[in-house]
This record gives C-alpha cells, structure tokens and sequence, in this order.
C-alpha cells in the first residue's frame, strides 16, 4: 500500500461514495418530515377558525347568565296600575321570593325592588306588576338553579288581600320561598302621602270711595288712574 | 366556517404547494449528494440518511429565506456536512462500536476483500485525520468525480483555492499513508 499512488486510493474513495444510495423509503421519510413541519401552519388557520364558534358561544352564555333577570320597571307599567294603586285603604307587606301569577290581580304595587346590588338604584321606587310580568317573574323566580335566590327578598309586594298572595305562592311549592307578613301598620314606602289643599281667600274687586270702607281684612286693588292721581297730589 | 378558513388560507396553501412542488424536485436531484456527504463523514448508512432527512427538514424550513435557488446545492452540502460532524460528536461511543465492527477481519477467507477493507479503513483514517477544510474538498472531489470548478461552488471559494486545498490535501495523504 504504501507506493500506491494517491490518485488509486481517491479513485477508491470515488467508487466507495458512489456506491452509497438513498434507500427506496428515504424520499417518503423526508417527504414525510417536511409534510409534518408544514402542517401546523395551516393547522393554525383552521384551527382558529373552528375555535371561534364555541368560544362565541361560551362568552354569549356567560353574557346571558350574568345579566340580572328583569322585573317590571316603572316605564312598562300601565297607567292605570299605579292609579289603582292609590286606591289601597290599609296595605299590608307581602315579601315572597316569588310574585304574583297571571291569575292575580292587576293592582298589585311593588313598593321595594331587591334584586342584586347593581339594580339597587330602583329600591324605593314604587313600581306596579302587570300580570304579564308577574309571570314572567315567576319564570326567574321559581329556577333556583339557574338564579340563585338572594339572600333578601327578591322584592317586596304590598297589597291588600294577602290571603291571596299566599295561596297564590302556595302554588309553587317546589321553590324556595318565603312569606312574611308586616305587622298591620303600612311601611314608610306604602303610606299613603296625603296632600292638603291650600285655601286661599276671595279676591273682591270694588272701587275706591271716600270714605274708605273698613276692608275687614279683605285685600283692596285700586284703579291705575286713581293710583296716578294720588302720586301726583 | 371551514369554508372561511380555507379562503383565508388559500393564498397561502398554494404558495406553499408551489414551494413543496419545488422543494420535491430539489429533494430529488440533491438527495444523493446530502446522503453521501453524511455518509463521508458517518461512514453508517443509517445514520448518513437520518441526517440527510434532517438536513432537508431544515432546508425546506428555511427554502423560502433561499433567494439564490442555485446555491441549493451548495447550502445543503455544507448543512449537511455540519450536521453530520454534529451527530459524530454526539455519537462517539456507538461510533467507537462501529469502528471496531469495521476494522478488517483478519480471519476472514477471502484475502482480497480483507486487504480491500484494510486498504478503506485507513483511506479513511487518513481522511479524517485531514484538516476540517482539506477534508471536505476531498469528499466533495470524490463524490461522483465532481469538477474543481462545481467543488469550488459547493464549498463557496474561489477554483484557485479548491486548487490548493486538493494538491495540499493529496501531500498529505501521501505523507499519511507512506
């Protein structure tokens, strides 16, 4: 070997390398690779796409059941409800976690609305169910599971025929509620504000004449020409 | 909504289909060259193919960042050669095991292909006792008789030097295997 020339042991080498070929699976493998790197690519794509639907559909639920449940609102009452109402001789205080059904009658005042502390602006307010809304308060109130009760009373009913608030709630006994009854004096919200009439006194209108009769505490109003004539003597 | 998406993404998909079409047709006029590369460093033909596929994995990442297409060849020999040196060091037990197993079997009954093997083994012990710049222009020379001029495009310098490396390369071989 050692007076061999080079140029035989490079053309070995030559022979060698050449003799080295990819084997039939090597261009799937790499082909293979390269699919596997281009895939998440176009994965991502799609994949954001498909993920768009249910995360739209879990922010709308979650939307859906943060928002408080809605009670009747001054602005929806009838005219006449809270006219109606008015007529309440010796109102007593119902305060059930439900309301009144559609059977109920329609002068029913909500004087106080409780629902959760964001909505607790409209407490004080006095507002009127219609039976309409009593139901559809119902519908809120009588689902626990999905609205969980407060701890105070959804809102408080005053009304004058308690009796049939109470049986009207004895309906729905599978809900958790509870009804109070005030004492017989009416709370601050249901009394009655009672406006007296101002009297004011008759106005006489008579001429001026000599000499002045005693007005007896009746007002007098002059004539302008005789008030002009008095200022210039 | 699949729909949605595939529009979005069509501009895209058809660019990179364009750009594997090519790349497929890259693979297949280089894959002999990144192989033997691999294998002039590895000597195992195994782990000469597993580089090469690593080579073109990293080749397809980076083809599109490849403005001179012509320079493929070029790129992916001297990324192959890096990785394979790579995977050597990280291999050095197993390619002690390899050595051995490749060493001439002196009881072997067929005396030619006994000196044959003896005569590769220290071919190659001497390649590889050649300096990094020395080695990789002889491969390249002896890989499918390729010209000084395509070595010189392959390693990215001038012929000249290509040239030199060769006659520098070739002395000491000479010296080596005296």
């Amino acid at each position: 070997m050692n007076g061999e020339p080079v140029d035989n042991l490079l053309r070995d080498l030559q022979d060698e390398l050449a003799a080295v070929r990819p084997s039939p699976e090597f261009r799937a493998r790499v082909l293979a690779a390269v699919e596997r790197q281009s895939r998440p690519v176009r994965a991502w794509w799609q994949w954001l796409a498909v993920a768009a639907v249910p995360v739209a559909a879990v922010v709308i639920a979650m939307v859906a059941l943060r928002e408080p449940p809605r009670v009747a609102t001054e602005a929806e009452a009838p005219a006449g409800a809270t006219a109606a109402s008015n007529r309440l001789a010796a109102p007593s205080t119902v305060a059930p976690s439900g309301i009144a059904t559609p059977a109920s009658r329609p002068d029913i005042t909500v004087a106080q609305t409780q629902m959760r502390p964001q909505t607790q602006q409209a407490k004080g307010q006095t507002r009127t169910a219609t039976p309409a809304r009593g139901a559809a308060a119902i519908a809120t109130a009588t689902h626990p599971e999905v609205f969980p009760a407060p701890p105070e009373p959804a809102f408080e009913v005053i009304t004058n025929q308690p009796e049939v608030i109470r049986l009207m709630l004895a309906r729905f006994a599978s809900a958790r509620q509870s009804v109070l009854v005030a004492d017989d004096q009416p709370s601050d919200a249901a009394r009655e504000i009672v406006v007296r009439p101002i009297e004011v006194q008759p106005i006489y209108v008579r001429m001026l004449e000599d000499p002045l009769p005693d007005p007896g505490g009746v007002p007098i109003i002059r004539r302008a020409a005789d008030a002009a004539a008095r200022s210039e003597k | 909504m699949n729909e949605l998406a595939e529009r979005l993404a069509g501009p895209l998909v058809t660019a990179d289909h364009s750009l594997a079409r090519e790349f497929e047709q890259r693979l297949a006029d280089s894959s002999g060259l990144a192989l033997r590369v691999a294998y002039s460093v590895l000597r195992h033909q195994q782990d000469a193919e597993d580089v090469a596929q690593e080579a073109f994995s990293r080749a397809f990442r980076e083809f599109h960042q490849l403005r001179d297409r012509d320079r493929f060849r070029s790129w992916l020999a001297r990324m192959t050669w890096r990785l394979a040196l790579d995977h050597r060091r990280g291999q050095k037990r197993r390619l002690v095991r390899e050595d051995r197993a490749a060493e001439p079997d002196v009881t072997a009954s067929h005396e030619e292909a006994s000196l044959a093997a003896e005569r590769s083994a220290r071919l190659w012990q001497a390649i590889d006792a050649l300096p990094e710049k020395l080695r990789i222009v002889v491969v390249l020379a002896s890989i499918e008789g390729q010209a000084v001029k395509d070595v010189a495009a392959l390693v990215g310098v001038p012929v000249g030097t290509v040239k030199s490396r060769l006659f520098d390369a070739r002395k000491k071989l000479q010296e080596m295997l005296r």
